[in-house]
């Protein structure tokens, strides 16, 4: 009898070993892929949930996991950017605006007047656009990707208002690092005025970069329109006007050719960079 | 005999066979011995020579006493991680490491003042927490945070009246006032950014009157195991409390439960052994919580006692020194949480100590 109980015992052992191993198989599709981006192992992440969005393309949610790991697998995320995030949401502009007075008296070609109000106000939010992370050009790829997913949540839901800043910081990301683009050579990092923007514009870098930024800062203004309607967030009204402004430069921009931006720019530059 | 072997094998059968969904668990721990044995037994003491397997946290004592008993239970990586959020004493690897390897943590504590005379027992729980944290995905990080906050003052009583040499009788009803407080919060890092904390936290709050009890045969043979048959908040209508709304499974601990125990105890020449098994169910015997089925065996060496113990999501084996006046453990566990893709992963060793006075 204590033999039997004893092999009964053991039995109950061995079978609780043999079990252990079905608990990994019964995990979720998103689960495991949480699990992967707890890991850091974004493109293992990826790979699961681009299958899963595709066989369940009801599921909002796992959109947005599928976003943040494009994102996450170029090195953007919002631990390492959360006070970056958070400042952009909260910020009050009046604190960083550096005053430039135009030149009295002088005319400036319409054209160039959009081009330095846009850079003006670019520049007077320095702390919000310059102080972003760098993603190299080849890397961006991954940001549209994330932009795209985000793109397909369902409209009109809960999920599409709550991502819709995650959407704008994206756009933010995408927006900055175009821009920066069209200034090879200027040190960002100490903050360069608007003057210092006009003085290091190249014409061809300004031509290929700046349809490419205006999307996304036409983007980036709609959603945190959105948000100003939604969570009024302050940010929000200044985003109003600044897609006004991109909207206006890019009117203006639609039937210039190359030759006659250089011609501008030389004109911004002889006014502001003597 | 046949029918105990029929049984046995009815459980590993039911073992084999069960798949389930899971969400966190919150250990709410209300006892040492109950944490080691994993619901097994609630307290050890003896009757007639023999070993019994006791259903709640007193056991009875013929001279009276009165006690304080501090309990808690928390691995030190958890508490290393809360000092330093608790400071902002945060860096790059830190939070790279939170995600990867310490991306789950819980902990609990009691105070309980007792006063036992003979078989009944007065409890004042003035405090009972318990916390646990979440943490999923670096890029966009989700946030999953629970805590519990329990009062409850209580009188039980335990009979144990002979039937014959071999067996007693065990009834054991306890009555109680408990006043619980649940707060948790499910949030992004979008959220936090457009909401304050306080706004992202839900709270829950209830209180009432309720009832425990305990019934079975105690047996003095050694091959022949003692039954009990358990059941806590016994009148308590609601169905869930946070339900479904949380990442966390606490409703457990707070709802109807019920559970049945066998448990042998055999006197060596050196030591005594308890090896069981327990049974919980939801409700009153409503549905088998096979979750959290477990077998458990403990080995007690004069004041040392060792404990290993099984069930689907835990695998654990500690030790407990009891000088009477207090007591010390450590236990190591491997447990599954979210499904963990590596056993190995979820590893967690509690540290816990209780005093009586």
């Amino acid at each position: 009898m204590r033999l039997l109980l004893t092999c009964l015992f053991a039995l109950s052992l061995i079978g609780h070993v043999s079990c252990k191993h079905r608990f990994p198989d019964e995990l979720t599709d998103v689960d495991k892929a949480k699990e992967s981006l707890n890991e850091g192992d974004y493109q293992g992440a990826i790979a699961i949930l681009e299958t899963y969005n595709k066989q369940n393309p009801q599921d909002n949610d796992s959109k947005t996991l599928l976003a943040s790991a494009y994102a996450g697998s170029v090195g953007i995320n919002l631990v390492d950017s959360y006070g970056f995030f958070e400042s952009l949401i909260n910020k009050d502009k009046e604190s960083v605006r550096k005053k430039v007075t135009a030149p009295e008296g002088d005319e400036v070609q319409a054209i160039g007047k959009k081009i330095q109000s846009f850079l003006l106000e670019i520049a007077s939010q320095s702390a919000v656009f310059f102080d972003i992370p760098f993603v190299k050009v080849a890397d961006r790829a991954a940001l549209e990707k994330a932009l795209a997913t985000v793109g397909t949540v369902q409209k009109g839901t809960e999920e599409e208002r709550r991502i819709k800043l995650y959407s704008g910081f994206l756009h933010l990301l995408q927006f900055t690092n175009y821009f920066k683009d069209m200034f090879p050579g200027l040190n960002f990092k100490s903050n360069p005025s608007g003057i210092d923007l006009i003085c290091a514009l190249e014409t061809q870098f300004f031509v290929d970069n700046l349809n490419l930024s205006l999307n996304h800062f036409e983007a980036l203004s709609d959603d945190l329109a959105f948000l100003y309607f939604y969570k009024n967030l302050k940010i929000g009204k200044k985003a109003i006007e600044l897609r006004k402004l991109a909207i206006e430069l890019r009117e203006k921009l639609k039937s210039t050719s190359t030759d006659q931006i250089q011609v501008v720019i030389s004109g911004l530059q002889a006014d502001y960079c003597r | 005999m046949i029918q105990l072997f029929g049984l046995i094998l009815l459980i590993l059968v039911g073992t084999q066979a069960q798949a389930f969904p899971l969400r966190h668990r919150i250990q709410i721990t209300d006892s040492i011995n109950s944490l080691q044995t994993q619901g097994l037994c609630f307290s050890f003491f003896e009757l007639d020579k023999s070993i019994v397997c006791g259903p709640w946290a007193s056991e009875p004592s013929d001279s009276g006493s009165i006690g304080l008993s501090a309990l808690f239970k928390a691995d030190e990586q958890g508490l290393k991680i809360a000092n330093r959020v608790n400071n902002k004493d945060l860096d790059q690897e830190f939070i790279s490491d939170l995600f990867r390897e310490d991306n789950f943590h819980d902990a609990s504590g009691l105070v309980e003042a007792k006063a036992i005379y003979q078989n009944l027992s007065l409890s004042l729980i003035p405090l009972h927490v318990s916390g646990a944290y979440k943490v999923n995905n670096p890029s966009l990080p989700e946030v999953h945070l629970v805590a519990t906050n329990s009062a409850r003052i209580g009188a039980s009583y335990i009979w144990l009246p002979k039937i014959s040499n071999a067996f007693h009788f065990l009834l054991s009803p306890t009555v109680f006032h408990m006043s619980t407080a649940l707060r948790y919060g499910d949030f992004t890092a979008l959220d936090t950014a457009t909401t304050t904390f306080k706004n992202l936290i839900k709270v829950r709050k209830v209180q009432g009157v309720d009832a425990d009890l305990a019934l079975g045969v105690v047996s003095k043979i050694w091959w022949v195991p003692s039954l009990t048959l358990r059941g806590q908040n016994l009148f308590q209508t609601r169905s869930c409390l946070i339900c479904k709304e949380s990442f966390f499974e606490v409703d457990d601990v707070y709802l109807p439960q019920t559970s049945g125990t066998l448990s042998w105890s055999i006197r060596h020449a050196i030591g005594d052994s308890i090896f069981g098994i327990a049974l919980p169910y939801g409700g009153i015997f409503e549905e088998l919580n096979e979750d959290n089925l477990s077998y458990s065996y403990s080995y007690r060496l004069s004041r040392l006692q060792s404990f290993v113990a099984f069930s689907p999501l835990k695998s654990s084996f500690g030790f407990l020194l009891n000088t009477g006046h207090y007591q010390l453990g450590i236990q190591y566990a491997y447990e599954i949480q979210s499904q963990a893709i590596s056993r190995s992963k979820i590893k967690q060793a509690y540290v816990f100590a209780g005093l009586d006075l």
